[in-house]
């Protein structure tokens, strides 16, 4: 066996298969004498030609005509899903707010309403601030899973904003 | 004497800089540049022939409406890589339990050609088959390793991993594959 070892052959199989180097004589040498880098290197040499074909045929200007068109008019279509979402991220907005602790809310002025959630009267206020932070953990899960700002969300990922939201 | 201007061909900061300005043409140049490079890397992912025109299109549109999380750090098309790796990623859990690909509905390799041309098509189409079915880190780390030529920082920056982990999927993948080939 030769001096050069078979992670330097990995590392190099990919520029020589694509060209862009050739195999020094100690690497010839290696690959000559290792069946495991001669059947790494069948892979390698390959994989490289894949979807060569698909590259060379794929149709890029009926592409860009088709990605232009829709960025023209890329404004109006997202009105509607804008609408909605401001409407969500108020909504959301508005837990967070209200589920802030120490949060001062004006005391009701009326018993009717005081008992807009008559469900909730019964409560501590330590209870009432576990369900507040149960409302904050899924917002906050959808954000950082999906990385993205939510008017980028598509339908599914707003329908499991919504599901949080809902419980 | 450096080339005249019109021969020289604008780099993908400046197409993406006229683009914000409002220049439709160097959207044009870039979906033209870049496209036929997604396919294939979609190709290659396992993406079915029939549906790579939508997969592309909305890849690049993608890319345009979030043109500013770009940084010009990484490549414009390691980038784009990213997008379509996600976007067809997202697909796939669809249509779970549909299979995406199977050795028996890849495209036929041409039957014009040499023996050895068909041999190599065939080899390159189970290395296909057995892509789709790794997980999603080894048979992106691998298809930008070898067909991107990208080194594994780069890799791992593109992909959200470290170089150390970006090498373990590169040898997995290739691990995998090998027993497809022999």
């Amino acid at each position: 066996m030769t001096a050069i070892d078979c992670d330097t052959m990995r590392d190099r199989m990919p520029e020589v298969a694509r060209g862009s180097a050739t195999w020094a004589a100690a690497e010839a040498a290696h690959l000559a004498d290792c069946a495991e880098c001669r059947a790494e290197w069948a892979v390698v040499s390959s994989a490289v030609t894949l979807g060569a074909r698909v590259e060379a045929e794929f149709d890029a200007a009926g592409t860009a005509r088709k990605v232009v068109a829709r960025l023209r008019h890329r404004a109006p279509a997202q009105w509607p899903a804008r609408r909605y979402l401001v409407g969500l991220a108020a909504a959301a907005a508005l837990v967070l707010v209200v589920s802030r602790p120490g949060l001062q809310l004006p005391a009701p002025t009326s018993t009717e309403e005081a008992r807009f959630l008559p469900e909730l009267d019964s409560l501590t206020v330590d209870e009432l601030t576990v369900i507040a932070e149960g409302f904050e953990a899924p917002l906050t899960e959808t954000t950082i899973i999906e990385g993205q700002p939510l008017f980028e969300l598509d339908s599914t990922q707003l329908e499991r904003v919504l599901r949080s939201l809902e419980g | 004497m450096p080339p005249p201007a019109e021969l020289t061909s604008p780099s993908d900061l400046e197409l993406v800089a006229a683009f914000r300005s409002g220049d439709e043409r160097a959207a044009t140049r870039l979906v033209e540049r870049y496209s036929p490079s997604v396919a294939r890397f979609l190709y290659s992912a396992g993406a079915v022939r029939d549906e790579l025109d939508d997969l592309v299109q909305e890849t690049m549109f993608r890319a345009f409406r979030r043109l500013d999380s770009w940084r010009g750090e990484s490549g414009l098309r390691s980038w784009l890589f990213s997008i379509a790796g996600n976007l067809f990623k997202d697909e796939a859990r669809k249509r779970k339990g549909r299979t995406v690909l199977s050795l028996a509905d890849h495209d036929a390799p041409s039957s014009t050609g040499p023996d050895h041309e068909l041999e190599a098509d065939e080899a390159a189409e189970r290395i296909r088959a057995g892509l789709a079915t790794l997980p999603r880190l080894q048979r992106e780390v691998f298809l930008r390793r070898v067909q991107l030529g990208e080194g594994y920082d780069a890799i791992a920056a593109a992909l959200g991993t470290t170089p150390g982990a970006a090498r373990v999927h590169y040898h997995h993948a290739v691990k995998q594959l090998k027993e497809l080939v022999q």
